[in-house]
């Protein structure tokens, strides 16, 4: 199956999109070969699943985040698209709370 | 042993109607309850600008004020706070740009620098380290900022010194022109160019030649690596890099909530024509970085060919570009980077320039405002020509640009109509995400203490869509969800309390808050190793929390209540159209948001004034007396 996979400020991709052909209409299989599409891009599916923002798109452009699918394994309807994007937000798994972690790991020396 | 470490530990003030200056300690105490910048200016104003000032009066103040980490070289420590009653608003002013200005004030040894009075004649002022003179400015009375930047920098006969300038919009009384650094790091909201023209000041000048003590080096050392570490690491590194913030206009417009033709929808369809992606594709040249950062995110492009070949400018970020293409219904990004470039030179606030514009047009569109009124101007959705000529115009204070530039809430009083769809809260033009798609963000432009504006809070985290981390972080799924009300109260006051510190410390919020790279522990940590002074996570959102509070009290003094903190009808009774696809049937709702962030603040439901009790706990109680001089009502 054929789906498109769109890309918004992507640094390193100058293509608004692509088409991947996998045979499971699954996310990961799709973002999969992204990664061998663009390895210096999308290094890993793992790193891609964590550094940038993946949306499933329908038709009517009503898009939603695969987290609130069912991440990595959310099936593609026909006529679907994926799309990638860098983070809005912090993006970072680490965030407010975990710092204290950082401060310690600083110390105090001086 | 230096007394003060990160700080430079004085206050320099300025009488302009006397013609004199003295140089003050910096109190150790405002640094223990506000910790610089913002927090110095806005203490400030609530202990020497008396309720009910004229903010164009000899007793407003007019303070620019850095933070204890610039000139460190802690990455992205490079901003300063200008900040003074509104001419605007008639509330708090304030306005946070960044550039070189604010290491060179704390290198020539000022913390904070007070204008005072209002000087005979237009003069600039030459801060030389310990030297300061008023030069007189009659010759470059009515130059733009570039040139006046160009021109003090030569009398001077030093390139390098910093400075900041006002442009003609500001000497002709524009109630929302601004104070730019650099040429165009621009301090632009809320009017505080029109406070410094006011008060006869064309520019300042700044040099100096001292340097900035650290109290724990080695500590500091390893804090900066860690940091540089973390945001060279960061998956925003590159697009903000290469895009800045216009990196966001086309997810605001997949999201359905990129403000276009005024509002009327949230979705543009010329977007990827106007997009940060075009931008840097076909314009941008090279970047640019502020002092001391490792993210250099402004842009300086090119048009190399067709009606405006050979211009050239800086930026623009997400703010101007969205606003003088999708917020005024214009397709061509060209006349969007003319508009931009045009604004920085003449001296103008772009979001409130554009809303004026926009807001124009749609009464237009609707028919009640017709040519005649305008100048003959046909000001159809987009028309490049009128939005470039109503730029000169209001700058100029001329025609139908005169009754723009009092700014849109004026504007539409003056006029008679129009109100409803006059896009603004307390006076203050709001910025260019549409509430109805973040909820978050809308009770943000309520709440601010400077009126309608997302940098007093930017609670980014509701655009996660990660409800588990909402539960975790703040024990409301709905808190990672944008279009979801609830807990977004709670998200609002945590977010106002990180963006105070942030401008406390003059960090770049882009960088420190927007990418998470400087929450409140590490705050705490970085602030003890350049100071010496000890912050742990709690007390540092302490600071921040007094800060917006000591603002709040300076609003309620002047008379703002629950009712102020509202958003224009548009968003509280029409719902986000249907081609708004994943914001559509969006309404927003005030009122539970506002009694949630009210409880988490402690301010009264009905009136919106801090408790008694609060004010205790934060130290504000001094207040108590002064607020009841003017009516306040207070509980405990």
């Amino acid at each position: 199956m054929k789906f498109r996979v769109k890309f918004l400020g992507i640094p390193g991709i100058r293509l608004s999109y692509i088409e991947v052909e996998v045979e499971k209409p699954r996310v990961r299989e799709v973002v999969d070969q992204l990664c061998k599409t663009f390895p210096e891009v999308f290094p890993s599916p793992s790193a891609t699943f964590q550094r940038f923002l993946i949306l499933v798109e329908d038709q009517k452009g009503k898009t939603t985040n695969i987290r609130l699918k069912n991440g990595s394994d959310t099936l593609l309807k026909e006529n679907e698209s994926l799309v990638i994007m860098p983070p809005l937000t912090g993006g970072r798994k680490k965030s407010f709370k975990d710092r204290r972690i950082r401060s310690e790991a600083a110390g105090d020396h001086s | 042993m230096p007394e003060y470490y990160g700080y430079a530990g004085r206050v320099l003030r300025i009488d302009l109607s006397r013609e004199k200056y003295h140089i003050q300690p910096l109190e150790k105490e405002l640094i223990a309850g506000y910790l610089g910048g913002r927090g110095f200016n806005s203490k400030r104003l609530m202990d020497e600008v008396p309720g009910g000032t004229d903010p164009l009066g000899p007793e407003n103040r007019l303070m620019f004020a850095t933070g204890p980490l610039v000139g460190t070289g802690f990455p992205t420590a490079s901003r300063f706070n200008v900040s003074a009653k509104s001419p605007l608003t008639g509330i708090l002013g304030d306005s946070n740009a960044g550039g070189h200005f604010s290491a060179e004030m704390k290198y020539a040894g000022y913390d904070q620098i007070i204008l005072e009075g209002i000087s005979k004649n237009l003069v600039y002022i030459f801060i030389d380290d310990d030297d300061v003179s008023l030069i007189n400015a009659g010759h470059l009375s009515g130059m733009d900022v570039y040139e006046t930047t160009k021109a003090v920098k030569e009398e001077i006969g030093d390139r390098s010194v910093q400075v900041c300038a006002v442009g003609p919009a500001a000497e002709n009384g524009v109630k929302y022109a601004g104070v730019f650094a650099n040429l165009m790091r621009a301090a632009a909201r809320t009017g505080m160019g029109t406070v410094m023209a006011g008060k006869g000041v064309k520019a300042i000048a700044i040099r100096g030649s001292k340097s900035v003590e650290i109290a724990h080096p080695g500590k500091f050392e390893r804090l900066v690596e860690k940091f540089e570490e973390d945001v060279y690491n960061h998956p925003q590194y590159w697009p903000r890099r290469i895009m800045g913030t216009t990196r966001i206009l086309l997810p605001l417009n997949m999201g359905g909530f990129l403000p276009t033709r005024h509002f009327t929808t949230g979705v543009f369809e010329h977007a990827e024509e106007v997009s940060g992606e075009k931008l840097a594709k076909e314009y941008n040249v090279k970047t640019r970085a502020c002092f001391s950062c490792i993210l250099p995110c402004s842009r300086f492009w090119v048009i190399k060919k067709g009606r405006y070949r050979g211009k050239y400018g800086e930026g623009p970020e997400y703010e101007p570009l969205s606003a003088f293409t999708a917020r005024v219904g214009n397709p061509d990004v060209e006349v969007a980077l003319i508009a931009n470039d045009m604004c920085n030179r003449l001296g103008l606030d772009v979001l409130s320039t554009a809303e004026c514009i926009s807001w124009a047009m749609e009464c237009y569109e609707r028919g009640w405002l017709t040519r005649d009124m305008a100048d003959g101007l046909d000001l159809s959705w987009g028309n490049a020509e009128t939005i470039l000529t109503l730029i000169e115009k209001i700058s100029k204070r001329e025609g139908f640009g005169d009754i723009l530039a009092d700014g849109v809430k004026k504007a539409s009083e003056k006029l008679g109509f129009g109100q409803e769809i006059a896009l603004h809260v307390k006076g203050l033009e709001i910025i260019q995400a549409d509430p109805r798609g973040l909820k978050g963000y809308g009770l943000g432009y309520a709440v601010a203490s400077r009126g309608g504006d997302h940098l007093r809070s930017e609670p980014f985290f509701e655009l996660s869509d990660d409800p588990e981390r909402g539960k975790e972080l703040f024990g409301i799924p709905e808190t990672a969800l944008r279009l979801e009300y609830k807990g977004k109260g709670k998200l609002v006051s945590f977010f106002e309390d990180w963006c105070a510190i942030t401008d406390a410390l003059e960090v770049c919020k882009n960088v420190g808050e927007n990418m998470e790279v400087l929450p409140f522990d590490l705050a705490g940590e970085v602030m003890h190793a350049a100071t010496g002074f000890k912050f742990t996570a709690d007390e540092m959102r302490r600071a921040g929390e007094r800060i917006v509070t000591v603002e709040r009290l300076f609003l309620v003094r002047e008379g703002i209540r629950r009712k102020d903190d509202t958003l224009p009808k548009r968003f509280l009774e029409e719902p986000m159209p249907e081609e708004a696809v994943n914001s559509a049937g969006s309404i927003f709702e005030l009122e539970p948001m506002l009694n949630e962030y009210y409880t988490e603040r402690d301010w009264d439901l009905e009136t919106g004034v801090p408790s008694v009790s609060k004010l205790k706990t934060l130290g504000l109680d001094g207040y108590i007396e002064e607020l009841k001089r003017f009516d306040v009502p207070l509980r405990e």
